[in-house]
């Protein structure tokens, strides 16, 4: 199978990406992050930077103008959402894959 | 009220910050020495990350970041690595990193300023060192042999000291070694720095491995 070089996402990433789909700054993204998964991922201040830090470097996600002066708005690249679609299906097989064996062996 | 503290190990740093927190003594700032205010004892946690920020705007945003989360930066400079933060919301989370990757990354930043500082030092040394070899060969017509103490003799400049005896000797000896070590401490001291970086770059590269293969 050929797949893209940075598949599969971890879990920080995959939900960074994913809340970056709609622009926001550092705490935003945060939030959202906590609320997409339920508060089963809370990032800490210092473990959010360092991953939008390595984002940036990587282009996966942008700086764009944002109102706030201070805060730094991210959105992500459109060469990302594709790789987040990606690691997207990847996951969904695993999911069908894993239903289907289950069933099949009877468990 | 000013302390003298050196640390690399930023989880016993935070602990005593804790325990002066405790004791009543708020954290001002760190600037060579830790600078504290009195106040009522508090039971809150501080938190130390390691960061060096060239532009002004990406340091007032990592800032703005820890402040929003309920993490209070009380004290670091943009441009001096260490930053220590007080948590002033009970909801915030328990610690400023929620992986074990990223607390040891701190470990890692600072090393890598460490092994910094050396390369900037070496060449100052380096070319203290050459400059004193290149001295020594030329004064040295009269005497082919080179060694150290040679070397320290010739950092007296007295004419014909080594030549001289007894009392005469003493005198002269005793004189001029005050102002031999006034010349000489500026290079010992550089070297003194030279290796401690070294060794602070290498401890600090230990605390992050042992801590990355806690993982």
């Amino acid at each position: 199978m050929n797949r893209d070089a940075n598949l599969p996402l971890t879990e920080t990433t995959y939900y960074v990406l994913l809340a970056l789909c709609s622009p926001a700054h550092g705490y935003i993204i945060m939030q959202k992050i906590e609320e997409l998964s339920s508060g089963q991922v809370r990032l800490a201040a210092g473990t959010l930077y360092g991953a939008l830090e390595n984002l940036e470097k990587q282009k996966m996600i942008r700086q764009i103008p944002g109102q706030d002066a201070r805060r730094k708005t991210y959105a992500i690249t459109s060469k990302e959402r594709e790789i987040l679609a990606l690691d997207y299906e990847r996951m969904k097989y695993m999911i069908l894959r894993t239903d289907s064996y289950l069933q099949e062996i009877g468990e | 009220m000013k302390k003298l503290r050196f640390f690399l190990d930023y989880e016993k740093e935070e602990k005593w910050l804790h325990s002066m927190a405790q004791k009543g003594w708020a954290l001002k700032n760190v600037l060579f020495t830790y600078t504290f205010q009195k106040t009522p004892p508090e039971d809150t946690a501080i938190r130390i990350d390691f960061r060096l920020f060239k532009r002004k705007k990406d340091y007032l945003d990592y800032i703005a970041l820890f402040e929003d989360s309920g993490w209070q930066h009380v004290a670091g400079y943009k441009s001096l690595g260490a930053h220590y933060f007080k948590k002033n919301r009970e909801q915030a989370n328990e610690d400023i990193f929620s992986d074990v990757a990223s607390k040891a990354g701190r470990y890692k930043r600072a090393s890598d300023m460490w092994l910094m500082m050396f390369v900037c030092y070496l060449p100052i040394i380096l070319s203290l060192y050459i400059s004193t070899i290149t001295g020594f060969v030329s004064s040295q017509h009269s005497s082919p042999h080179h060694s150290l103490l040679s070397d320290l003799k010739s950092l007296y400049f007295t004419p014909d000291l080594w030549q001289m005896h007894g009392s005469r000797f003493w005198q002269h000896f005793l004189f001029e070694t005050p102002f031999v070590l006034l010349r000489t401490i500026p290079v010992f001291l550089l070297i003194i720095f030279l290796f401690s970086f070294v060794f602070y770059a290498f401890r600090c590269r230990s605390l992050y491995k042992k801590q990355m293969t806690s993982l």
